[in-house]
């Protein structure tokens, strides 16, 4: 009887693969015993906290009235166009920008170590002060950039947070100052990782400047950045922070995301299963992004 | 043998864990220990004057009670989060719960009916509080008492006196009649701003969040005519031209400043507390607010609070005569799945006869007014007229000179809903900047409602 089986790669060939050990992979007596006392308390904990919390959450928006109300209301198609909006303009902005800052804070010198440190700052602070700040910032009558335009120029700034279209780009710069520094960090360790020897050899074939970034820099990086796309735009998704706490969903609940919606229907509405029902219309995006995602990490042709 | 004894361990260690981890906590001593969840007061003496009163219903009892203060926007949630799951506390007494809390449960019979408590002092109580304690319950097919009023507030106007007389007028000049009174601030804003001061005469809040906005409208509405709205068996008068004439003069008198440029246009977008914010920044010269907080808040800055901020009762009506009152009646309950419901009961009996109901209130510096009005007469303290804030609030809430009525949603819980998604606020908004005209968006609000209505058929009694 054959003992393994085979595995195609990518590029054709044949590689023995060992045979599926049994579960319990040979444990026998105490062995067993201890593997299970150690597991247990793992598994009452992940049963407890993520499988009982999503269980109750899909039951909760099992309800197909749910839907209905949910549908019904003139706000969740807004929502919708607001959540598109957000994870498109604000998650590949945010991404390109760190791209190219990355390659910034590649140059030597001390004077880019030092900005790095300060330029990371933002991501370093928590975020609901931040995001707090920002709102205050950005008030029409008393914030700081409108209370300096009226002494400058004794008029009153833009409406920042009082019409839907800026105070949507209020959160959206908002967001993108908050997660900036992170992905610059994740992209200047992958630039970090790209061999010397690449640019030295493309040196010689005349890839300086624009043409080393398009033809070395981005084809390496090229997976690392769809990785980092699809995690932010999962991550994005659910963020409740910056809406909730730059704009409150204003004016007029016009800029609701779907993660703030949740929250209002379940708790201001006083709704927990359309809150909920709010909540489980994001995965027809969600699962296929996760599914997109875990291919991309499980690809046998990795990158960076 | 040994490695029987080492199999032992192990496996009470992994059952012990587990059963650590699944095993809910042991239940409290029953009939012995009543929770309450507490709205978080404004000042420390009022929370200190709750724990008083409960130590004196322990005392005399000899129960225990586990009290929990929550803070105000938070509790809602929490006890949203209970009903949700059934881990309910005893008694819950949120701010915001008559208007979030109590209609919609009680129509879904998840509330205790608390008619015995509330008949306990049934004699005290005035109409409005009593009309607004009782509730449709949807099961059981009967209205009845589910909410133990405690409190009461309504909207009166906070004005900025030394602003007024800046402006070149004296207090006396403000007009006594509706749409002359609210007109007399733009003039001030004016004035102030021909001296180059960055300053709005209307303080309103026109947003789609919190209580402000929406006690500002449907007060307007009452003011113009439209109490009819929803009558106390439940129906609703969505068709009545009369009431779609108020809804539109009330949406034109609160959107036509704001497009003019006498409201913040920040307005639009604010919570509770930022109407106060902005008048403490004295950057309005009035606003409309459902307590006297704003001036109680100052209470410690002397000259503030007894020559500069002033409060006024709300003007006559356009009709010319007193405008009926909307009163928020602040209501204690139990919902159902409470452990110690008699304790909760025998709690809430104790902690609304007159005299203790009374202590507690008074620490709240006269933000709230007593829903009994023997409180009012027995204690000079509610009417001082030394006092420049407290005996004007609290006398437009009793009843006597002023005609008061409860919120609509005492009477059909789908005014609830109406007040959840803001359906007022989002019409003003469409006004303000969606461009409609106030008969265009008073028609898609009356729509909404009569939608949300259909979900709530209360019958004829």
């Amino acid at each position: 009887m054959a003992s393994t089986s085979t595995l195609t790669t990518a590029t054709g060939a044949k590689r023995a693969r060992p045979r599926r050990a049994s579960w319990y992979a040979g444990l026998l007596g105490s062995d067993f015993a201890w593997g299970l006392a150690f597991v247990l308390p793992y598994l009452a904990v992940f049963l407890l906290f993520v499988i009982y919390p999503v269980a109750y959450g899909l039951w909760l928006g099992s309800d197909p009235r749910s839907y209905t109300k949910l549908f019904a209301d003139p706000i969740y198609i807004e929502t919708i166009i607001n959540t598109v909006i957000y994870l498109a303009v604000g998650v590949n902005v945010k991404l390109f920008l760190a791209l190219l800052l990355s390659g910034f804070f590649m140059r030597p010198g001390w004077w880019t170590k030092t900005l790095l440190l300060v330029f990371i700052l933002p991501w370093a602070v928590p975020a609901i002060p931040t995001f707090i700040s920002w709102h205050w910032m950005l008030n029409g009558q008393w914030g700081l950039i409108n209370n300096a335009i009226w002494d400058l120029f004794q008029t009153d700034g833009p409406p920042w947070l009082d019409v839907a279209h800026l105070a949507m780009g209020s959160v959206i710069v908002a967001y993108i100052w908050k997660w900036l520094p992170f992905w610059t960090v994740i992209f200047l360790a992958g630039r970090m990782a790209i061999p010397k020897e690449l640019y030295e050899a493309g040196a010689v074939d005349g890839a300086t400047g624009f043409r080393r970034f398009v033809h070395i820099t981005f084809p390496l990086m090229a997976n690392l950045y769809i990785v980092c796309t699809l995690l932010s735009t999962i991550w994005t998704l659910g963020d409740f922070n910056t809406v909730h706490f730059v704009s409150g969903g204003g004016p007029a609940l016009q800029t609701h995301v779907l993660a703030t919606l949740g929250i209002r229907d379940a708790f201001e509405l006083a709704d927990p299963n359309m809150g909920m029902a709010a909540v489980i219309t994001a995965l027809p995006l969600l699962i296929p992004l996760v599914i997109f995602l875990m291919r991309k990490l499980s690809t046998s042709e990795v990158h960076l | 043998m040994r490695s029987w004894h080492r199999r032992g361990l192990v496996a009470a260690f992994g059952l012990g864990a587990a059963m650590a981890l699944t095993l809910p906590i042991p239940a409290r001593a029953a009939g012995k220990t009543v929770v309450i969840w507490w709205n978080q007061g404004f000042y420390q003496a009022e929370d200190q004057a709750m724990k008083d009163s409960v130590a004196a219903w322990e005392k005399a009892t000899g129960n225990k009670v586990e009290l929990t203060f929550s803070n105000g926007s938070d509790l809602p949630a929490k006890v949203v989060a209970a009903l949700t799951t059934g881990e309910v506390p005893d008694i819950v007494y949120a701010d915001t719960g008559d208007f979030l809390l109590i209609p919609q449960n009680a129509w879904n019979d998840k509330l205790v009916d608390v008619s015995d408590v509330v008949d306990s002092q049934k004699s005290e109580y005035n109409k409005a509080a009593l009309e607004a304690g009782r509730y449709y319950d949807n099961v059981t097919h009967k209205r009845s008492y589910y909410g133990v009023p405690l409190k009461e507030q309504a909207l009166h106007v906070e004005v900025w006196k030394p602003l007024v007389e800046e402006a070149g007028y004296k207090m006396s000049d403000i007009p006594k009649q509706w749409d002359k009174y609210f007109d007399f601030f733009e003039d001030v804003q004016k004035k102030l701003r021909a001296k180059g001061k960055r300053i709005y005469g209307l303080g309103y809040s026109l947003a789609t969040k919190d209580s402000d906005s929406t006690y500002l409208f449907n007060q307007f509405l009452v003011a113009y005519g439209g109490g009819g709205i929803v009558t106390p068996d439940g129906k609703l008068h969505a068709d009545d031209p009369k009431v779609r004439e108020a809804a539109i003069k009330a949406l034109d008198k609160l959107t036509k400043p704001y497009k003019e440029g006498f409201v913040p246009p920040g307005a639009i977008n604010w919570g509770d507390p930022d109407n106060n914010n902005a008048f403490y920044a004295r950057q309005i010269v009035m606003t409309p607010n459902a307590t006297i907080s704003i001036a109680v808040a100052q209470m410690e800055k002397t000259e503030q609070y007894m020559h500069e901020i002033v409060t006024q009762q709300l003007p006559l009506g356009p009709d010319g005569k007193p405008v009926t009152s909307l009163v928020a009646v602040k209501q204690a309950f139990i919902p159902k799945g409470a452990k110690n419901v008699e304790g909760a009961k025998d709690f809430l009996k104790s902690f609304i006869q007159p005299k203790n109901l009374d202590n507690y209130l008074k620490q709240a510096r006269g933000r709230w007014t007593p829903v009994m009005p023997s409180i009012v007469k027995s204690d000079p303290y509610w009417l001082d007229p030394s006092d420049p804030h407290r005996h004007v609030s609290v006398s437009q809430q009793i009843g006597d000179n002023v005609p008061i009525m409860p919120w609509f949603m005492s009477f059909n819980p789908a005014y609830a809903d109406v007040n959840a998604e803001q359906i007022w606020g989002k019409a003003e908004a469409n006004v303000m900047t969606g461009g409609m005209t106030p008969e265009k968006a008073v028609d898609i609000a009356l729509g909404q409602i009569k939608a949300d209505f259909a979900k709530y058929p209360v019958p004829t009694e």
